[in-house]
């Protein structure tokens, strides 16, 4: 067994020798040669080791998982001081007076975060409750964005109607795609929901006739109140409360089912599909509801999409889409609510105001999802299953 | 004469070219415990997996209930659960980043009815169907001795308490016969004894016949009105705990044959 001192000066070492090539040799332009310079390797052996050996005594010190936050599940977690009244209703009224004091950019932005947060709670019951690993979500967003865009372009039909309409069209479109993978799981079910997403969205760029092929649909309407007339910055502030309503409806949906009979049987079949079974739970009906639900989301934020921009392509559904959702739900925590609201904000919203670092944006970007995976491996809330208490007397 | 609530008559599976089952049967009577032994591989598992639907028999017939006794082979496992016929695994099983309560709610699963509209909606009878299943829940945990540990999670509870759970999540399901995979594997003396006692107070409150697969003798004698012995996929002996201890085929597949 190595001792952590062992252990840390051999980190110390392969540091050394991997930085090599880049500290350990200068080269001379005059005289083209190479000098080989050993001070610089020493200081990055020594700091290395020494950084190793702290990080180890650190992490012996405190376990790491629970260094950072209390669980949800632990009382008085930082989880559940979050889910209290109070601090939920001063949430919402921020959310309600932000769009009318920051510029339309900052609203913009935030339509943005809140579009994902819907996106992220769909994408939350197929992948994070159900454990269904979908990677082609994207195209039931892709098909709700395009039935507005048709629907309103070819038969001029409005946006609250086409709303619901491309929402049970993509619910619809997600039962017919798990029929045929009912049987898979895992690593196989990932593969195929890949190969549909690329699917539809190959049919978009090609069928040229009806989707108007890689130049998309544009001038497509935006939603509209009958009767009133908006100015540019108010049509903004009335897509944010528009989504905001989405998002709101969306996160009771979720935590609704959350415990619930249906919301058990999804848990149950990600935990073990075997014992579900035996305990009763149809595998066929449960998955379908859980891909039929998660896709109706897509496809209403798929309308909501298409009429905010007033213009889509297939460029906007590609397979990068899907795995900032699905980066959404794993970074959360999979299957919980607050992780998805909060990761969708730290994913959309830290890019954006990264903005002052330039090029190092990405790399900010990057390190801070290194050291999400490094203290929080199971997500920014680990264990979201609710507390239950007995029934009182007097109710039974 | 009394009618059997389990009938199985002529179950057999193979696996490639390999009989794991040939033609068994078995008769389970209301109220009774049923000891199901055997060397490793005799194929005591594989006919649990046949009678709960997770292996699809070949031949033969399982019929569960007295009128009219339902045929349980070709039917899915949740089918089966359904129909009164619960179990829990030689390997645990449970849900375990769920609660202990919550495990325990999903086997409620096939007795309730609520789907999404009504838990959308939070009908009257949803909520009540709730308050039932959560009540019905807590007294399960209690009588299997898991009492104070309903808000842990499933995998952090201990061994022995992981066996409990299955038993209270196959017995949430209000099944007819519930069958006990090696259900005190792992345990000490002490926790064998308390299974002991579980187990006959399952009997006794709960009214059902009870299958029971299990490597400890002392607990299958105790416990067992009849034992079925199989070796090699087929039944060698079936009778009371005294004849199976007298009964030479018995000896002669734990102990090997005298040539």
């Amino acid at each position: 067994m190595k001792t952590p001192w062992t252990r840390s000066l051999l980190i110390g070492l392969w540091f050394a020798f991997l930085t090599l090539p880049l500290v350990g040799f200068r080269t001379d332009f005059l005289e083209k040669t190479l000098h080989f310079r050993p001070w610089p390797l020493v200081a990055v052996f020594g700091v290395t080791s020494l950084f190793a050996f702290g990080w180890s005594w650190y992490a012996r010190r405190q376990p790491v998982e629970t260094a950072l936050f209390a669980s949800y599940g632990g009382v008085g977690g930082w989880g559940q001081r979050l889910n209290s009244k109070p601090v939920l209703l001063t949430l919402l009224s921020l959310a309600l007076v932000l769009p009318l004091v920051t510029s339309g950019y900052q609203t913009g932005i935030l339509i943005t975060a809140l579009t994902y947060i819907v996106l992220g709670l769909g994408l939350n019951i197929v992948v994070g409750v159900a454990g269904l690993l979908d990677l082609g979500y994207v195209a039931f967003y892709a098909v709700g964005a395009y039935a507005y865009g048709l629907l309103s372009q070819q038969y001029d039909l409005g946006f609250w109607v086409v709303l619901p309409v491309a929402g049970v069209l993509a619910a619809l479109l997600g039962v017919l795609l798990g029929i045929p993978v009912l049987r898979l799981r895992g690593d196989y079910l990932a593969i195929v929901t890949l190969g549909f997403g690329e699917i539809i969205r190959l049919v978009l760029e090609n069928w040229g006739e009806v989707t108007g092929g890689p130049s998309g649909i544009s001038g497509i309407k935006k939603p509209a109140i009958p009767g009133v007339v908006m100015d540019f910055q108010q049509q903004n502030q009335f897509l944010y409360y528009l989504i905001l309503l989405l998002a709101l409806v969306a996160i009771w949906v979720n935590h609704r089912l959350q415990s619930s009979r249906l919301g058990r049987s999804w848990l149950a079949l990600r935990e073990d599909e075997i014992a579900a079974q035996a305990m009763g739970i149809d595998l066929t009906q449960t998955k379908l509801t859980a891909f039929g639900l998660g896709a109706f989301w897509a496809g209403v934020v798929g309308v909501f999409f298409a009429a905010k921009s007033s213009f889509i392509n297939p460029a906007s559904f590609t397979f990068h889409e899907s795995a900032i959702i699905l980066s959404i739900v794993v970074l959360g925590g999979m299957g919980s609510i607050a992780g998805v609201v909060i990761a969708a904000g730290l994913l959309i919203l830290l890019p954006e105001y990264l903005r002052f670092l330039q090029e190092y944006r990405m790399l900010m970007f990057g390190a801070v999802m290194v050291l999400m995976m490094i203290f929080r491996p199971d997500g920014l809330i680990k264990n979201p299953r609710p507390f239950y208490s007995r029934p009182k007397k007097e109710d039974r | 004469m009394k009618k059997p609530v389990l009938s199985v008559s002529g179950l057999s599976k193979t696996f490639g070219g390999i009989r794991a089952l040939k033609s068994v049967d078995l008769e389970i009577f209301p109220g009774q415990i049923v000891g199901l032994i055997g060397p490793n591989g005799a194929g005591k598992t594989t006919f649990f997996n046949c009678m709960t639907g997770i292996y699809r028999a070949e031949e033969g017939s399982v019929r569960l209930g007295e009128d009219p006794p339902q045929e349980l082979v070709g039917k899915r496992p949740d089918q089966i659960n359904r129909l009164g016929l619960a179990r829990t695994f030689q390997n645990i099983r449970l849900f375990g980043k769920m609660r202990v309560i919550e495990n325990v709610m999903v086997g409620r699963h096939g007795v309730t009815r609520q789907g999404l509209i009504s838990t959308l909606f939070k009908t009257k009878s949803m909520v009540a169907e709730e308050k039932e299943t959560l009540e019905r829940s807590y007294e399960l945990l209690k009588s299997v001795g898991l009492e104070g540990q309903e808000n842990r999670l499933a995998n952090e509870l201990a061994y022995a308490d992981q066996r409990r759970l299955e038993i209270a999540r196959a017995l949430a399901s209000e099944p007819k016969v519930l069958m006990l995979d090696e259900p005190a594997a792992g345990m000490n003396h002490t926790e064998t004894a308390e299974l002991d006692q579980l187990i006959l107070s399952i009997k006794e409150q709960a009214k059902i016949s009870i299958l029971l697969i299990e490597h400890d003798m002392r607990l299958v004698m105790n416990l067992s009105e009849q034992i079925l012995v199989m070796d090699q996929g087929a039944k060698i002996a079936f009778g009371s705990p005294e004849e199976i201890q007298n009964n030479p085929a018995v000896i002669g597949a734990y102990l090997g044959q005298e040539v």
